[in-house]
């Protein structure tokens, strides 16, 4: 096992260097210049000028690719341009906020999803059915921030359960766990949506099988036949949906964390984008790489949990 | 030469924000949401980002101040200096400093040498962005710890501006300044009557109280200046009593909404942003002064004013905003008339219509307006090719001249001459190695500079130039040099 964890982290450095090599050139054939974001529009083309030779930027820019990937294997994201602090800091800083806010949209999207998605698959074509399918295809259609907007207005503004602003103090976990709830929603919603679908379509496969036509002339139960028998077999495209908008999830946390005035690698993606700061888009998409890369892995592995043959292979 | 200008308003709103009058003050705590995502630098003299320079004169003091809740230069009031003396040649200014000013976060009284430090600081490149405007001082020198002696090499229109409470006015502490290094720019240390506490990247700004300030220990004990990037969340977070003050949106409908709102106050103020329609006259047919008179002739600006909203806008009737120093109401200005239009065109061979390639930026107040302009131009057969790009290639395009017609909003310090140097000034024309925004590449400003005609027509600030033309001629010389 710790050999197939190490073969996959070794194969995620190709792509790691292939998505910084595309961010690194890409950011910088897009117009705009982080020199004017730090003079500001009333500099002239001669200050401008100068300060881009002072931060280095009218270097040839293999130069400078090559000493962003130098620093890179040294573990150093480098400088941001316009705020001089260490990247690694600036993100660290915020990081936990982005990976606890993306937990628990999934694990709520996942809790709610799936038992809807069973439910939706053994009443199939009911009311009820259509009724979650509905749902599923709202939570679907919904830009993360206007759902961010209307959870705000019911449940902050009408109800006043939760904050506007959630902020929370990294220290409190109270506070944490309070303003943590409606982002959560607002991103878990999202992951409901894809978790209920695929659910139910998976289930509804399995359920037309010959062996659950078996199971059922045997006479088990109906709960067994669901679950021991349907379920189980049914997850390994749950999971593999699951793995896979989880990267969706990251791209919506960036409005979720806007929307909510939450700190997190969301808005920090925003800023560094509207200043051209490369640097620091470049340590993010370097961070945002290894996530998708590890969530494909913990995917992975969690298909040997659900499904003993895939472990044996 | 010329460029066809002024189009859209005058508009009195750079900043709208709603207040909470009553509850939202328990505890003394004024909660600011502000938009941004972050600061750029808290370095007054390097950031010209609105979010940072809204804080900047709560934290930082000048030797001079703008009257409170004023930007009129008529009315300036002293600072950290108690008086001033110019000589005969309006060349060495002497200012006498405030006895007692401390510093925030004890680093001491304010001498002469925290003004000498921040005003050669205010005057470098590497350490400001607004060493331009210092381009004429000689030198700075501490006379007495009391006194400073400022020696100009030339005379310079407003020389106050440049010491009052903005931008590179701001006096910085040296003590501190030095002994904070790398941290100095993100941890700011003036005199002013809120002490900074704390900053949170992305998150907020923590100000409490200065109980020393010389004029006395501010009503407000702390202040939370949050970045809320999102105008929705700001305005919902006002609603749910989270902030007290918050940067609004430059909208009529907006502004009416908010109005309604119980405990509101919408405060839409000036001075604002000017919207000019620079085209550029470096790009065929623009180059055909009937051509600039056919666009000029098909723009309705009232048209324009009632779609924005008159509360937050108005005409414009100069190449200058209202309200700067130089800025004259008695311009002439081009009459909506498309009739004419088409007859200009016509006489320029374009009986048939023309097609004009335009760069704007996505932010909806440039995109909308422009949009509006584009409909107006069809009327007279002039069509616009609009593309629409994100707003920092949309900064970055038109500085590489790829634009025919630049609408821009600005504004500036309130005098003509930093307007008028930075629009229509031949060596701020774009694409040169001194360009800044000269768009539409005139020199209509240059005979005005060169005899040093400009300026100062307000006889309480008339340092000694005789004006024969003040700056009331600012839209006249456009218009003057375009039948030529």
């Amino acid at each position: 096992m710790l050999q197939y964890i190490i073969k996959r982290l070794l194969l995620a450095i190709p792509i790691l260097l292939a998505v910084v090599t595309l961010v690194f050139f890409v950011v910088r054939m897009a117009p705009g210049d982080p020199a004017q974001v730090i003079l500001g529009d009333s500099a002239s083309y001669e200050s401008l000028t100068a300060l881009r030779s002072e931060l280095g930027l009218d270097r040839p820019i293999i130069v400078q690719y090559g000493e962003f990937l130098v620093s890179l294997v040294q573990g150093d994201l480098g400088d941001s341009i316009i705020r001089k602090q260490s990247i690694n800091t600036i993100i660290a800083d915020v990081l936990p906020y982005t990976v606890e806010l993306t937990l628990a949209g999934v694990l709520l999207g996942v809790i709610i999803g799936l038992p809807l998605g069973v439910f939706s698959a053994v009443y199939r074509n009911s009311f009820w059915d259509y009724l979650t399918r509905i749902g599923s295809l709202i939570g679907l259609s919904f830009p993360a921030f206007y759902s961010g907007i209307l959870l705000l207005l019911a449940f902050s503004v009408y109800l006043g359960w939760f904050p506007v602003v959630s902020d929370p103090d990294m220290g409190n976990l109270g506070e944490r766990l309070h303003m943590l709830v409606l982002p959560a929603m607002n991103l878990g919603l999202i992951m409901m949506a894809y978790v209920v679908r695929s659910a139910r379509s998976s289930l509804l496969e399995t359920l037309g099988e010959d062996y659950i036509r078996t199971a059922k002339a045997k006479g088990l139960p109906g709960f067994i036949i669901l679950y021991k028998h349907g379920l189980k077999n049914a997850l390994i495209p749950v999971i593999t949906i699951i793995g896979l908008y989880i990267g969706v999830l990251v791209g919506n946390s960036v409005l979720t964390e806007i929307v909510f005035n939450r700190p997190g690698l969301g808005k920090l993606i925003l800023s560094a984008l509207d200043e051209r700061d490369y640097n620091l888009l470049q340590g993010l998409m370097v961070i945002y790489a290894f996530l998708i890369v590890l969530v494909n892995l913990v995917t992975d592995l969690t298909y040997g949990m659900v499904d003993p043959r895939i472990r044996k292979q | 030469m010329i460029t066809r200008k002024s189009v859209l308003g005058c508009l009195v709103s750079l900043l709208v924000v709603a207040f909470l009058v009553t509850p939202g003050f328990a505890e003394n705590v004024l909660r600011i949401g502000t938009l941004g995502s972050d600061a750029i630098s808290l370095d007054p003299h390097m950031s010209t980002k609105t979010q940072d320079k809204i804080i900047f004169p709560l934290i930082f003091n000048g030797l001079v101040r703008f009257k409170p809740g004023t930007a009129d230069l008529n009315s300036i009031e002293p600072d950290l200096a108690e008086s001033w003396e110019v000589s005969e040649d309006k060349l060495v200014w002497t200012f006498k400093l405030r006895h007692g000013v401390q510093f925030h976060g004890g680093y001491g009284e304010l001498t002469a040498d925290d003004v000498v430090f921040s005003l050669n600081k205010a005057a470098e490149k590497t350490t400001s962005s607004a060493y331009k405007e210092y381009s004429a001082v000689k030198s700075v020198e501490a006379v007495d710890p009391y006194t400073v002696k400022i020696t100009l090499s030339e005379k310079v229109p407003f020389f106050l501006g440049a010491v009052i409470n903005y931008h590179g006015g701001f006096i910085l502490s040296k003590k501190a300044w030095e002994k904070l290094g790398d941290q100095a720019a993100m941890t700011p240390v003036g005199t002013g009557p809120f002490a900074f506490v704390k900053y949170h990247s992305k998150r907020f700004i923590e100000l409490k109280a200065n109980d020393s300030y010389f004029r006395g220990k501010p009503a407000i004990d702390k202040i939370t200046y949050r970045y809320m990037p999102d105008e929705a969340t700001r305005a919902l977070a006002f609603d749910k009593d989270e902030v007290d003050l918050f940067y609004g949106r430059r909208e009529a409908r907006w502004v009416k909404i908010q109005g309604k709102k119980k405990n509101t106050i919408v405060d839409v103020f000036g001075l604002g942003e000017l919207r000019n329609l620079h085209l550029n006259t470096s790009i065929k047919p623009l180059d055909d002064i009937r051509v600039r008179q056919a666009i000029a002739h098909a723009v309705d600006r009232e048209g324009l004013v009632t779609f924005i909203g008159p509360e937050v806008s108005s005409a414009a009737d100069a190449v200058v905003p209202a309200g700067y120093l130089g800025h004259s109401d008695s311009a002439m200005v081009y009459k909506h008339d498309i009739a004419k239009a088409k007859e200009l065109l016509a006489q320029a061979g374009f009986a048939k219509g023309l097609t004009l390639k335009a760069i704007i930026t996505k932010v909806e107040s440039l995109r909308l307006p422009m949009i509006v302009i584009q409909e107006q131009l069809r009327l007279a057969g002039i069509t616009l090719d609009l593309q629409v790009v994100e707003h920092s290639a949309f900064h970055k395009l038109i500085r590489q001249n790829q634009s025919s017609l630049v609408l821009y909003g600005a504004s500036r310090f309130p005098v003509a001459d930093v307007y008028l140097s930075q629009f229509f000034l031949s060596s701020s024309i774009v694409g040169t190695p001194t360009g800044i925004t000269n768009f539409s590449h005139v020199k209509v400003a240059d005979p005005l500079f060169e005899q040093y005609q400009v300026w100062c027509r307000k006889s309480n600030l008339d340092y000694g130039y005789k004006l024969e033309n003040s700056l009331s001629n600012g839209p006249l010389i456009t218009e003057k040099t375009s039948f030529k």
